[in-house]
């Protein structure tokens, strides 16, 4: 009886011993397809491959990307917010008849603060921040197996950090007066989930957009300046963004050096190669462009134009149209008066082209995939002319007045204007030479918040078409669901 | 203590010198066919099994002296009661309704009986499950019992339904129930690829007592399937067959006419230009574009089945085909299925297999949406004054302003196709280990093995080529495929001495899964081939570069340790205790292990003493209560939500990494407790008996995506944060007005009443928006929180909001104007069944019905919006402010528009649906004479033959994607009637 006891025991144990046997190893799995982000980073190249991610950013739906992308759950908005957006809320472009008004609210100014396009920007500019702040956390650490290399990847993520800041500034803030108290943005550096952080004064926020541009500098000139790629900001991307940043903040001087700078560097382009600058024949006058190099890069404008679905969803104001000299070689490159598609009669209308696609595309065909030039040595030189008409150096600033519209226009005889003439002219030129690039709402916010008025030629039946000097929306409101996620965060008067 | 010992001591006793015995012998025999019935359950009156029947239909047993009468239960076949102490007896079955599956209650780990069962479970009638043509099983769950609430807004064939137990538990995890066949855990999504024609019994285990022997999985509910099996005699032979036709229902949502559309263009600017004669011209075409679209869709399908057996090794194996075509043109899903379940063995030892081969191929279209590439969009915003094809037979161009895609081009020419080969299977074994008494010891090993093959073939001439890289058409080709396995191992030990019943199990589980996934897209389509032949070689002057991908769709494995314990006495009063610990993969190292516990008891009152005098009145009456935990491990995130990770980017040809999500290294397991208090009676010889429950359910440690501020580089981060309580009663009564011999009326009907309520949220703030949806602390989840429309101003023709008081109205929009309005969850529901019988003419009408909840109609903002103008519009827009002094709520088409963010689209989304009826007649076994048929029925059913609802669209119920908003692109639900034969050998 005893022995078979024992014996009950051993199998009832050992048979729980085969049932419990597994051990806890069994549940260890690790990704294959994605690196584990807990760890710092471990060499250069992978500093890199952050690097590339933040640019890929930058193709992102709240940057400078148009195409909606499509999920199971519908469109998700791009509004194209530092391309196409800019100009929408301008009095460069006009809502047609042909557009879902995905992004009416926007170029009419009635957003409020759960506005969704506005939301996908702040969150994609941060996106960009938050990815070089990992790189800048790590790079030192990392510089002794290349200071060249290092420096140069630490100048393009203070560089990249600088603009992103810059960008959410032209939106946000509601003066961009360089000593303003008013609020700014907050000026993100270390990569934080947790963090909560306020808003800073625009003063601070310029202090802390020209510290990380001259850091910028800095790096690229420890290190080697620029990679050659013209995808990757360069030491001349740094310049290009510092007097960007001097003409906004009114350091006219500093805007004059970095203009100089470059000018000195980057001729402009004969009539010849112009048009291919825009269709990417030619790299003539780009300091640094962001590369959309096929559909599934995205478009940057075609919430303006989408010549694939035969869509003018904006077209150009009949006013702008008509700014343009016959002689002037702009406007073939910019603005067409398109009535076939595809061998289709269709009602003609003016189309923005300037970003159609692409060369080899017909006019009709545009690809709609097409770098974004970000800096182009044009706006450098109508920077310094009105940086120096600011100065009082009215010759210089015609000097450089004179330089553009010779360039553009066919046998143009030098102007002589001076003057308040002299800045109309230089802001005229501003709109001629930089439509449709993202500049436009920016402008005239800069220019002590110029009205803008459309209403002569509205086509939609919407009777929204003029923003006045004072109104709330010269400042986008800060989303909601930042302002319900982090109790620090102001908001903008009038939301 | 005293006291005890000597309780004890009289228990044992009453072991030890049982009541005398008597012996009971006799034959069970089938009453049309008169072929002997083996394996039938032979059982005393309180359940307690004493048998069964040996491969000749003979029995002889032992039962005490007092024993009255003996029931004798078999599957498919209706109950018998018979007096005992009559010498041999002859019994005689019917088939029926299964009334014996219904008092068994499967738990996947064991079966039983429904008497001593402590949790709360609903068992689904399987004659339904059977018949209704429905390639996705877990659509038939709508309306079948209490506390399941599914969703099943689409008619694409083969799409699954949303299907949650009792509310809405989790917010941003996992919410559909755990699927489990045969021990094995099922995708719901793969159910189009198998046959529920071999289920055999359905069980939705709902309280903690009942799924929590799932522990980790079981937050959710837990739906137990097991599949038909084999029993020893002669081999039977059964075919069914059905064929029919489907058809669709017409829009609620009417739209202008050609001649009404271009009255509206010309009055607001004439856009497209038209002259008077254009307008004369076109006025004349009025397309109907549903007929475009829609078709008589063809449903059949064909199932052969034989099982049988001798006492030794019993099989059943089965051959299955079902062809829907759904009721959008091009769209159907065609499925082949095979199984073998085979169980051989001797009293000690039993091993057997259940293995099930499946095929399926489904051609659908995009649905869901808001693309105007998709077709089904395109009927509401294609013009009524375009044809889909010219006087040529030529697709038409849409050259208007509205520039729509030909919908019928993209339909036709643009094909996807899913081809999915899915192998579920297990092998058990089970052992009565020697020496030991009543222990034995099982260990099951199973695999769900499902892969897809998925081609998309892109038209160069369609709209959706100029969307694609190259703009000349594309073919994409993707493959994956996931591999689950199951093993569990367990050691039981039961024993029951005299009027004690004991039974206690340890079990441990091992659940691996892993999936990879690759494919590639071609471009330049340009040779005349639909496939990887008409790819254009990519360089990069053509630009026609193939993209490749491939991932790892699943990698994680779930280990578990777990016990339970039941202890009966009198078969009157029931205990049972359960403990399980369970890691997942899916948290960081510290936070893996989790614990569950559950507790229950049950007790028949109506078996006391002091009930004797009730007896003949309440047949039954049962009082049931459990408490325990239960966790989810699913967090929508994929398998590492617990780690930050790149993954990979590309920029201008270079690669790169991106940040995806932050990780949180502290994510744990969502935890819920559930409570249960149950009630079941039988009254009048149980002509009238149900059950009435009341739960309630806490979630603690919700997975919830917690916003974080933006400047962070993210949105939100995954977080276990906040709580949240569904609380609910439900009903189930089942009534037999008349039961003659010739004529039965039975109603069966339940009903549910689920309130969801959000507890506690963190970050000490309580309003977070999710677009229209809000989550606030005492409200249900996915409550609507838009600002309240007020009308038109009759003077300026401006839309008016109510402040936030709703005491005054403005004209500006301010989203701080935002109230409270209902839920998208319908928080009451349930199904009702009237069946009707003569003489073997049986009539079922099974009504299903839904209410309390409201839908946010974004359907109709699409065609009400006026900057819409150019395309198709709402009837509605006719009546919109003009002049002043006009009173409408339609605002000017010259308004800021922002209805959108008002409750303008909010629709009541109740609705009672005619979801089955069918007509039934079992041939008599006289007319068929001598022939090899056993049984022969024919039925006619129709399906959704009528929908009551006040929902402006298709359908009220939304398609199971989405929580709360009807987007676009709806499938509408088939209306099916179909004629079917039952044939038995």
């Amino acid at each position: 009886m005893k022995r078979i006891k024992i014996k009950n025991g051993l199998i009832i144990a050992l048979s729980l011993l085969l049932l419990f046997s597994a051990c806890t190893k069994k549940i260890e799995t690790t990704p294959q397809f994605s690196l584990d982000g807990s760890k710092p980073l471990a060499s250069l190249d992978q500093a890199e491959f952050i690097l590339n991610g933040s640019y890929n950013s930058f193709l992102g739906a709240g940057y400078f990307n148009s195409i909606p992308t499509i999920n199971t759950g519908g469109a998700v908005l791009q509004p194209a917010s530092f391309s196409g957006m800019p100009d929408m809320m301008s009095d460069d472009l006009v809502e047609t008849f042909e557009d879902f008004p995905n992004y009416r609210k926007v170029s009419e100014w009635t957003y409020a603060a759960d506005e969704l396009n506005i939301q996908i920007t702040f969150a994609n500019c941060y996106n960009v921040i938050s990815g070089v702040n990992i790189i800048l956390r790590d790079i030192d650490a990392l510089s002794s197996a290349d200071p060249d290399r290092a420096n140069n990847i630490k100048g393009q993520a203070l560089a990249i950090r600088a603009m992103a800041h810059f960008d959410l500034l032209r939106y946000f803030a509601t003066t961009f007066d360089r000593n303003a108290t008013a609020p700014g943005v907050s000026y993100i550096k270390t990569y934080d989930v947790t963090a909560k952080p306020a808003r800073l004064s625009v003063k601070e926020s310029y202090d802390n957009i020209f510290a990380d541009v001259n850091d910028a500098i800095a790096a690229f000139n420890a290190g080697t300046a620029s990679s050659g790629d013209i995808a990757k900001m360069d030491i001349n991307a740094a310049y290009a963004l510092k007097a960007r940043v001097s003409l906004y903040a009114g350091q006219w001087q500093d805007a004059v050096n970095a203009s100089t700078t470059l000018i000195d560097q980057f001729p402009l382009a004969d009539m010849a190669d112009f048009p291919g600058i825009w269709t990417d024949d030619n790299d003539e006058e780009v300091i640094w462009k962001v590369k959309f190099q096929s559909v599934s890069d995205g478009t940057p404008y075609e919430n303006v134009f989408f010549a694939r679905g035969n869509k003018s969803l904006y077209r150009p104001t009949l006013e702008i149209d008509g700014l343009y000299d016959l002689a002037d070689i702009r406007y073939d490159s910019y603005i067409a008066n398109i009535g076939t598609f595809n061998g289709i009669a269709h009602t003609p209308r003016l189309t923005v082209i300037k970003h159609r696609g692409k060369s080899p595309a017909s006019i009709n065909e545009g690809g709609g995939f097409v770098d974004w030039k970000v800096f182009r040595v044009a706006e450098f030189y109508l920077t310094r002319a009105e940086a120096n008409y600011m100065l009082g150096n009215e010759s210089a600033a015609l000097a450089d007045l004179n330089a553009i519209r010779t360039a553009r226009i066919l046998g143009f005889i030098d102007g002589t204007e001076s003057g308040a003439a002299l800045l109309d002219a230089i802001k005229l030129e501003r709109r001629k030479e930089l439509a449709f690039e993202g500049h436009r709402f920016f402008d005239l916010k800069r220019w002590d918040k110029t009205p803008i008025n459309r209403c002569g030629e509205t086509d939609t039946p919407s009777s929204i078409c003029s923003l006045s000097h004072d109104s709330r929306a010269w400042a986008w409101p800060i989303p909601e669901t930042e302002i319900n996620a982090n109790p620090n965060m102001q908001q903008n008067p009038g939301y | 203590m005293k006291k005890l010992v000597l309780l004890v001591l009289i228990t044992v006793t009453g072991v030890l010198f049982a009541g005398a015995q008597q012996t009971i012998s006799g034959k069970v025999t089938d009453d049309k066919s008169g072929n002997p019935m083996p394996g039938v359950s032979i059982s005393l009156k309180n359940g307690k099994a004493i048998g069964t029947t040996d491969a000749q239909g003979n029995f002889a047993l032992n039962v005490p002296s007092n024993t009255a009468s003996v029931v004798f239960s078999f599957i498919g076949y209706n109950d018998v009661e018979q007096k005992t102490g009559q010498g041999m007896m002859t019994i005689k079955m019917s088939s029926g309704k299964n009334q014996s599956l219904t008092e068994v209650v499967v738990t996947g780990y064991g079966n039983r009986s429904k008497r001593s069962y402590t949790g709360s479970a609903g068992t689904v009638a399987i004659d339904e499950i059977h018949t209704q043509p429905i390639a996705s099983f877990d659509q038939l769950l709508q309306g079948q019992m209490t506390g399941v609430s599914v969703k099943t807004g689409t008619g694409q064939p083969g799409s699954s339904a949303d299907v949650l137990i009792r509310g809405r538990a989790s917010l941003s995890g996992g919410t559909n129930p755990l699927y489990i066949v045969d021990g094995v855990e099922i995708n719901a999504a793969d159910f189009a690829t198998m046959n529920q024609g071999d289920f055999e019994t359905i069980n939705v285990l709902k309280d903690a007592a009942a799924a929590s022997i799932y522990g980790s999985r079981a937050a959710r509910g837990v739906v137990v399937i097991t599949t038909k099996r084999g029993r020893a005699g002669k081999t039977k032979f059964n075919y069914d067959f059905q064929y029919g036709q489907s058809d669709w229902t017409r829009s609620k949502l009417k739209l202008m006419n050609s001649a009404e559309k271009l009255g509206y263009e010309l009055e607001h600017g004439n856009p497209n230009g038209w002259t008077p004669q254009d307008v004369d011209s076109l006025s004349k075409i009025n397309t109907d574009w549903e007929s475009v679209f829609f078709h008589k869709g063809i449903t059949q399908s064909h199932q052969l089945s034989a099982s049988g057996g001798n006492e030794r090794t019993k099989f059943y194996t089965s051959l299955g085909y079902f062809d829907q075509t759904g009721v959008v043109r091009t769209t159907g899903l065609k499925r082949y299925t095979g199984r073998i379940n085979i169980e051989s063995g001797t009293d000690r030892l039993k091993y057997g297999i259940n293995a099930t081969l499946g095929y399926s191929k489904l051609q659908n279209t995009r649905e869901n949406d808001q693309y105007i590439g998709s077709p089904l969009n395109a009927i509401l915003w294609s013009l009524p004054y375009i044809t889909p094809y010219d006087k040529n037979g030529e697709f038409t161009i849409d050259n208007t302003a509205n520039a729509q895609p030909n919908p019928l081009r993209e339909l036709l020419l643009n094909t996807s196709s899913t081809d999915q080969l899915k192998a579920v299977g297990n092998i058990f074994l089970e052992y009565k280990i020697p020496f030991v008494k009543d222990l034995t010891a099982k260990t099951s090993w199973g695999a769900d093995y499902t892969q897809n093959e998925i081609q998309a073939y892109v038209d160069p001439s369609t709209y959706a080529s100029t969307q694609v890289v190259g703009s000349t058409g594309s073919f994409a080709h993707a493959f994956n495929r996931t591999t689950r396995i199951i093993g569990t191992t367990s050691l039981n030990f039961k024993r029951s001495f005299g009027e004690h019943d004991f039974s206690i199990t340890a079990y441990n589980e091992y659940i691996p899964t892993k999936a990879r996934s690759f494919g590639f897209t071609g471009y330049g389509l340009i040779l005349p081939f639909q496939n990887e032949g008409g790819i254009t070689a990519g360089t990069a002057d053509n630009g026609f570069i193939p993209t490749v991908g491939g991932n790892s769709p699943a990698n994680r494995a779930l280990l578990s340790y777990f016990a339970e314990a039941d202890y009966g006495y009198l078969n009157r009063y029931f205990i049972h205790a359960g403990f399980r610990r369970d890691g997942s993969s899916r948290f960081g190292i510290n936070k893996r292990w989790a614990n569950f516990f559950n507790v229950a008891g049950a007790w028949i009152i109506s078996d006391e003493n002091f009930f004797a005098s009730l007896k003949n009145k309440i047949n039954l009456f049962k009082v049931k209560l459990s408490y325990g935990t239960a966790g989810n491990d699913e967090a929508n995130l994929g398998d590492f939500p617990s780690r930050p990770l790149f993954g990979k980017v590309n920029y201008a040809g270079n690669p790169g990494l991106s940040l995806n999500s932050p990780g949180n290294p502290n994510l744990q397991w969502e935890q819920k407790a559930s409570f249960n208090f149950g009630i079941e009676f039988g009254i009048l010889k149980n002509r009238v008996s149900g059950s009435v429950e009341f739960y309630n359910d806490k979630t603690t440690n919700l997975f919830y995506s917690l916003p974080v501020s933006q400047t962070t580089g993210f949105t939100t981060q995954i977080s276990n944060a906040g709580s949240l309580r569904n609380r609910g009663i439900e009903l189930q009564l089942k009534i037999v007005p008349v039961k003659t011999k010739q004529f039965s009326w039975t109603i069966d009907g339940n009903f549910t009443y689920n309130k969801n309520t959000v507890l506690s949220l963190p970050n000490g703030t309580d309003t977070v928006n999710f677009g229209s949806t809000t989550l606030k602390i005492g409200m249900p989840a996915n409550t609507f929180y838009l600002v309240k429309y007020a009308g038109v101003d009759p003077a300026t023709g401006n839309p008016l909001y109510y402040t936030k008081d709703g005491k005054g109205t403005t004209q500006v929009y301010d989203p701080g104007d935002r109230v409270f309005f209902g839920t998208a969850d319908a928080p009451y529901y349930g199904g009702i069944t009237n069946t009707f019988n003569y003489k073997g003419i049986e009539l079922e009408v099974f009504w299903i019905y839904s209410f309390g909840n409201e839908i946010y109609n974004n359907d109709r903002l699409n065609v009400e919006n006026p900057a819409y103008l150019v395309s198709g519009l709402s009837k509605d827009l006719l009546r919109e402010w003009r002049n002043p002094g006009d009173i409408t709520n339609i605002p000017s088409a010259n308004s800021d528009y922002q209805l959108g963010n008002t409750n303008y689209f909010l629709e009541n989304g109740g609705f009672w649906r005619l979801r089955n009826i069918r007509l039934s007649y079992d041939i008599p076994k006289s007319f068929l004479g001598k022939s090899t048929i056993n049984s022969l029925r024919v039925f006619v059913q129709g399906q959704n033959l009528y929908t009551y609802t006040k929902y402006r669209g298709y359908d009220p119920e939304l398609p199971p994607a989405e929580q709360s908003v009807h987007q676009g692109a709806v499938y509408p639900p088939l209306k099916t009637i179909t004629f079917g034969i039952n044939i038995g050998l």
